[in-house]
């Protein structure tokens, strides 16, 4: 029998995916961006950012829901459910995101409290994890081989981080024109450097998913996806051959361009990922062995 | 220990769906909504080919997936191996839907009638019903073994043979290819089906465990 898609997620999910990966990925590169300082305002609005977006994807896949009004009883099955875990996961990384966050627009010195350092440690290690959470929720669908991929928490990890620069980099374009030039230059290389160690990472998982072969279904599964996974590594290389040219060449005015290009390009690259990854969920065929 | 299971010989279904049609005249199943499919299939290859049929009902798997991801708990386990849905718990995520590998649920996304107005058959009240027929839209929904009718066997032997302790797609198969009974009992005929004719299950590498066994073509 012929592989069949799976037709019950689809562009919710998909947004929920990158909005909770995004914001994960945001948070968690402010978080080290504000332990090593510079561009406050910028890495302030980033570690603002990571929760909030969390939030409005978690909205998207409220709409996903067809009895919401049960939504009181997601914790549950917290012993066998990764929706469950993830709920709680999300939830606790946004109140300690914003618990974060938010004191430091009243409170210059707040990140520098032992009290601030503390929360931000809890909220940077459920940002990790909320980072990775995506994949291991899809990994639960036994009967989608791409889905149940050991590689695919993985992949989810990395275009959350990715997706979180590029958020990072464009909020660089917002807030340059403050800074003088040596701390745009620091921070700027900082994060060409990181987008350059994360794109790598990626494309690494993505070769081994593409390369992988646990069955034929898994192949077949792939293969519906293929334009959309050679979009993502086009984007994903251009952006690496962007970021490193601007390491090379150096320069505010450079890295300005760079950074607007190279953070556009990540933030497509991960919602085309993100998206392939729902349209390459195929089960395996209910096939009778021949005797 | 009762483990309910089924066996099914491919051998002797004819692809007729009266289990299918069966099942969802006796359980209100709504419309666009299946609890036993049958999929067709080709055997052998050109000039040698047949046409053949493979019914897919919930496996009621001893390991269930849909019940393991279930982030409500609305996917419950009986102690004799039947999976069911209760519906007041249910929060419609799909969740269970994309883990099941024998998309063996549907959520039953909106109210629909079979020929637009709501026919009397389709007035018939839902008090009257067993609960796991009194489908709510935005949940979801599946085989039950029919369990309201297993549930009236007064005796454990009566189950699968008793037509009013069996489920309906046993009861109305035409070419009696449906088995019905306890796996656990040695002596039950679908034990001994299972022993003697090799039965053999679906995507039994997924670790599932289920409890629908098909007999060999």
């Amino acid at each position: 029998m012929a592989i069949e898609r799976q037709s019950t997620w689809g562009g919710l999910v998909t947004i929920d995916m990158f909005l909770g990966g995004m914001g994960a990925g945001v948070f968690a590169i402010a978080f080290v961006l504000i332990l090593i300082g510079g561009m406050q305002e910028m890495t302030l609005m980033g570690a603002l950012l990571g929760p909030v977006l969390v939030i409005v994807g978690l909205i998207f896949l409220f709409l996903e829901l067809r009895s919401p009004r049960n939504m009181y009883r997601v914790l549950t099955g917290f012993s066998t459910s990764w929706m469950s875990r993830g709920a709680l996961l999300q939830t606790l990384f946004i109140l300690f995101g914003l618990i974060y966050a938010v004191p430091a627009f009243f409170m210059p010195d707040w990140f520098l409290n032992t009290g601030g350092t503390i929360v931000g440690i809890i909220a940077f290690v459920l940002a990790l994890l909320t980072a990775a959470y995506h994949g291991v929720f899809l990994s639960e669908a036994r009967g989608v081989p791409v889905w149940s991929s050991p590689v695919l928490p993985v992949a989810s990890f990395f275009t959350a981080l990715c997706s979180g620069l590029g958020l990072m980099l464009l909020l660089f374009l917002a807030f340059v024109g403050s800074y003088p030039d040596y701390e745009v230059a620091a921070i700027s290389g900082l994060m060409a450097l990181a987008g350059i160690v994360f794109i790598i990472a990626e494309l690494i998982i993505l070769w081994s998913l593409l390369s992988s072969r646990y069955s034929v279904t898994f192949t077949e599964s792939i293969k519906t996806v293929n334009g959309p996974v050679l979009s993502t590594i086009v984007c994903l290389v251009v952006s690496l051959v962007i970021l490193f040219a601007g390491l090379w060449v150096g320069g505010a005015v450079y890295m300005v361009w760079t950074s607007a290009v190279s953070g556009l390009l990540l933030l497509g690259s991960s919602y085309i990922i993100r998206s392939a990854i729902i349209k390459a969920g195929h089960y395996y065929p209910l096939q009778v062995p021949m005797s | 220990m009762t483990r309910l299971g089924m066996v099914i010989n491919l051998k002797k279904c004819v692809g007729c769906h009266t289990c299918t049609v069966a099942c969802k005249v006796d359980n209100f199943v709504p419309p666009g909504i299946f609890w036993n499919d049958v999929y067709d299939y080709e055997v052998g290859e050109y000039p040698n080919v047949t046409r053949s049929f493979l019914p897919v009902p919930c496996q009621h798997c001893k390991s269930p997936a849909c019940k393991d991801v279930c982030p409500t708990g609305a996917t419950v386990q009986r102690e004799d191996g039947i999976v069911y849905v209760d519906y007041d718990k249910c929060l419609g995520c799909g969740y269970c839907e994309v883990a099941c590998p024998y998309r063996a649920r549907r959520i039953y996304r909106e109210k629909t009638y079979y020929f637009g107005q709501p026919t009397p058959y389709e007035q018939f009240p839902a008090e009257l019903r067993a609960p796991y027929q009194r489908h709510k839209v935005g949940t979801a929904s599946k085989c039950t073994f029919c369990m309201a009718k297993v549930d009236k066997a007064t005796d454990r032997s009566e189950i699968g043979v008793k037509p009013d302790a069996t489920p309906t797609c046993v009861n109305s198969c035409i070419a009696k290819a449906r088995y019905f009974g306890d796996l656990d009992d040695p002596q039950s005929e679908v034990s001994r089906l299972i022993r003697e004719r090799k039965g053999f299950r679906l995507l039994e590498e997924l670790g599932t465990d289920p409890s629908v066994y098909y007999l060999p073509r």
